[in-house]
């Protein structure tokens, strides 16, 4: 079994919530599910599209070619014609091919505003597929609680106007137990949380926002909208200062604004990390959606020479692992880390099961006779943590042992080198982290990075490749890669392809696109075959 | 420019009932179109500026989010050099989060070096295009997504930032309050702001129909009813000092405004509502007092 779902509609209609609440209704008969957002940057009409593909195996993508479209506006018709491959739904207000629904006529009857005609559509679904009403039932009150009774008695409304007119597509039964459904921001956040985050901070910015949305209503951690990203990233870095695990999160734009700081917490060895939602660039791009252009902007945010670790998630789950991943390194070498990932992970949905990994404390010195040694030249360069009480100067300039100002060259030469040897150590570490991770068997190999390896393995398993997904970008360690293998991401120039081509000497089949679209199964095939 | 029937718009994807359409519509036509428009990022530019249209019928520049105030003064500076001050005058629209929040670094730069610009900022409380995110100009008891509404928290907590006081602390010519419920006085106020050569401000309070959750239709009633009740002083400062204010006949308590918007139903019902309440209530008592909004006797 396996089915890719298109809610379309504009901007209002309550698209992506019909998105996420069928991935929930197929999971809580044990289905995987995928669920790709594309949205405009719009404040109403436009054009909202919900990909959902339910599947009985474990599906990371959707697909381009749709089983089955749900269309709530006339004109949004004509942009989906050429992917329907199957049945259409549509409001009966406007004229199209398939089975109409009186979507507006129900909504009106009810008097509730228009967006509920995505519970009709859910009902309507739920009899074609042959999906027991309970489930639907379940699964809005689960998701709206007390405020689920209106999309409840419309969902039956379709359920109901189905079952007299059309014929079912399938039966769909239980398969197993209920699966969770998070979105890859969801991940970042509980990730983060597993590995002992006590404060984040953000500015709104787009695509990643929902983070600061969840974690503002959790009460296990403090987080708090700053004024700005400049602010953002400060307010971090003073949570960290004050001995508390702390991050932020932006995109390009907002990233940008923080590279200032990301030196200082290098040079101070102030414990940050910050989450890089990458979208189209330059500048605003186009601002919803997705890109791999920023991976240089990661690797060397800001002046100066300081460890940094930089990783990019290649699934949802890995988002969750990776984030704990970061945060935990990040407080084991005191310097700053950076998730990198994207619009089309961070806003995607899937159904999950996270890994096990704990919050890895480091010990923290909370009071000191006179000034604390907080830089003390060791042989791994990691000196001890201490925080307020503890008399702790942390300073942007180059300083001694006690972090007071110098500009002596012997002892820069030695703190400066310090700071570095740190970078020994983390590249010893990652190398035992999987730095990459391989995946399938084959003759000829397709290197890739962040959310490209839904598409990529899928399209491995069917033509035989295998794939090597790059996770730690810095420090890079990359294996074995022959001549003439395939690297697919989504920039213009194949940003990791020519790093990999310097690095191993030799030359990679770029597949690229720039046009803020992921790739899906069906296009990268035929741009491997052609 | 004379056969454009309007300088922004038709096509603009504001929500039917949103309020600062109105307030950039009299601002160009009370200038004749004679406008470079400055625009921040925000709603205002996302529906005025989206994919394949752009509405305004004057020369513009988004200027990303939190440099408004500074090209604003790149323009001025370029204008005066090169003696090319009579061919429009330089205008500002910002929303409250890149003009109380990210901006206001360089709105304080602006001012100060007293830029020939007229810089308006719509106040529609949040940051509404991102998803209804609190900004420095929420007002305390509104539910935003980043302050939501809980067991402990009843909605944004602390104060909203008073812009007039700060644009005034910077020793500009011109400083006013306007609001979209009363386009004569905004319309007066754009006038009487391009009288002065120097920075002015103009800070437009502007109802957004989502973000507040109030009906498209009541728009005017809710920004009107934000002046009635006090809680929205109209008030207009001339080289510093306070010159008029818009004297209220029969004051309303802040409830009337409260309870017709979705963002502060809660506090009707919260066990800290009422406290939030009376603080409202407080502060347009206070409003009062400071602006003299009301005849004495």
């Amino acid at each position: 079994m396996d089915y890719n779902i298109c809610f379309a509609g504009a901007a209002g209609d309550g698209i992506k919530e019909a998105g996420v609440i069928t991935a929930k209704i197929f999971s809580k008969l044990g289905y995987h599910s995928f669920i790709y957002q594309e949205y405009q940057s719009l404040i109403r009409g436009g054009h909202n599209a919900s990909i959902v593909r339910v599947s009985d195996k474990k599906v990371r993508t959707h697909r381009y070619y749709y089983d089955l479209l749900i269309c709530l506006e006339d004109y949004i018709y004509k942009i989906h014609e050429r992917r329907v491959k199957g049945e259409v739904i549509y409001d009966a207000k406007f004229q199209c091919k398939g089975l109409a629904v009186p979507m507006t006529e129900f909504v009106r009857e009810e008097h509730e505003p228009l967006i509920f005609r995505n519970a009709v559509a859910i009902g309507v679904l739920a009899f074609l597929f042959g999906i027991d009403f309970e489930i639907v039932k379940k699964t809005f009150f689960d998701e709206y609680r007390d405020k689920a009774e209106a999309d409840i008695i419309l969902a039956r409304d379709g359920f109901e106007y189905a079952k007299d007119n059309f014929e079912k597509i399938d039966e769909v039964e239980k398969i197993g137990e209920e699966r969770e459904v998070y979105s890859g921001n969801e991940a970042v956040a509980i990730g983060m949380l597993k590995a002992g985050l006590k404060n984040y901070y953000a500015y709104p910015m787009t695509p990643t926002s929902p983070i600061l949305h969840f974690l503002v209503k959790r009460d296990d951690v403090i987080a708090l909208q700053a004024e700005s990203e400049i602010s953002a990233i400060m307010m971090a870095i003073g949570s960290a200062y004050a001995g508390n695990k702390a991050a932020t999160a932006s995109s390009g734009g907002g990233f940008a604004l923080m590279t200032e700081s990301i030196s200082l917490a290098g040079m101070a060895e102030i414990p940050i990390m910050v989450v890089l939602g990458q979208r189209s660039a330059p500048s605003t791009g186009m601002a919803t959606y997705t890109a791999q252009e920023d991976l240089y902007f990661a690797l060397n945010p800001a002046h100066g020479e300081f460890p940094l670790i930089v990783a990019s998630p290649f699934s949802i789950e890995d988002a969750f692992l990776l984030s704990a991943t970061l945060l935990n390194l990040s407080w084991k070498y005191q310097t700053p880390s950076i998730l990198l990932s994207e619009k089309h992970l961070l806003e995607s949905y899937e159904t999950v099961e996270f890994s096990d990994i704990r919050n890895e404390e480091i010990e923290i010195v909370r009071e000191s006779k006179g000034i604390f040694k907080r830089y003390e030249i060791t042989d791994s360069g990691v000196s001890p943590y201490a925080v307020p009480p503890a008399i702790v100067k942390a300073n942007s300039n180059e300083h001694d042992e006690f972090g007071i100002t110098t500009d002596k060259a012997e002892i820069a030469e030695k703190m400066y080198a310090k700071r570095m040897r740190k970078e020994e150590m983390i590249e010893r570490e990652v190398r035992n982290l999987e730095p990459y991770f391989i995946y399938g068997r084959g003759e000829e190999t397709i290197v890739t990075w962040g959310s490209n390896f839904g598409a990529v393995a899928e399209v491995a398993d069917e033509l035989g490749f295998k794939v090597i997904v790059i996770r730690f970008l810095r420090p890079l360690i990359i294996p074995n890669i022959k001549d003439n293998s395939i690297c697919v991401e989504c920039n213009y120039k194949g940003l990791l392809a020519r790093i990999i081509e310097k690095e191993k000497g030799i030359l990679l089949k770029k597949i690229l696109r720039w046009d803020g679209r992921p790739f899906t199964p069906d296009e990268l095939k035929e741009r491997i075959k052609n | 420019m004379n056969d454009i029937r309007s300088y922004f718009g038709p096509g603009h994807g504001a929500c039917p009932g949103c309020g600062f359409p109105i307030a950039v519509k009299i601002t160009l036509e009370t200038l004749e179109g004679k406008a470079f428009v400055v625009n921040s990022t925000g709603c205002l530019e996302i529906v005025s500026s989206m994919y394949g249209r752009n509405v305004w019928a004057v020369p513009y520049i988004h200027s990303l989010f939190e440099n408004a105030g500074a090209v604003a003064g790149g323009i001025d500076a370029a204008l005066k050099a090169l003696g090319r001050k009579n061919e429009g005058h330089v205008v500002v629209f910002a929303g409250d989060g890149a003009t109380a929040d990210i901006g206001i670094g360089t709105l304080s730069g602006m001012f100060d070096r007293n830029h020939d610009v007229l810089y308006i900022c719509y106040d529609n409380e949040a940051y509404q295009n991102t998803g209804n995110q609190q900004s420095g100009l929420t007002p305390p008891g509104a539910s935003t997504t980043t302050t939501p509404v809980g067991d402990l928290l009843p909605g944004k907590m602390g104060r909203k930032k008073d812009m007039i006081g700060i644009a005034v602390a910077h020793g500009i010519p011109y400083v006013a309050s306007a609001s979209i419920a009363f386009p004569n006085d905004l319309r007066r106020k754009v006038k009487r702001a391009i009288e002065f050569e120097g920075a002015k401000y103009l800070h437009v309070h502007a109802p957004c129909v989502t973000g507040w959750g109030i009906d498209g239709k009541l728009t005017v009633e809710v920004a009107r009813l934000a002046v009635e009740t006090g809680l929205y002083p109209l008030v207009e400062y001339e080289n510093g000092r306070l010159v008029r204010v818009m004297k209220l006949k029969k004051r309303k308590p802040v409830e009337e405004y409260l309870k017709i918007q979705r963002r502060f139903r809660h506090l009707f019902k919260h066990p800290l509502g009422e406290k939030i309440i009376k603080e409202l209530q407080q502060i347009a008592d206070e409003n009062v007092k400071r602006y003299g909004l009301e005849d004495e006797g």
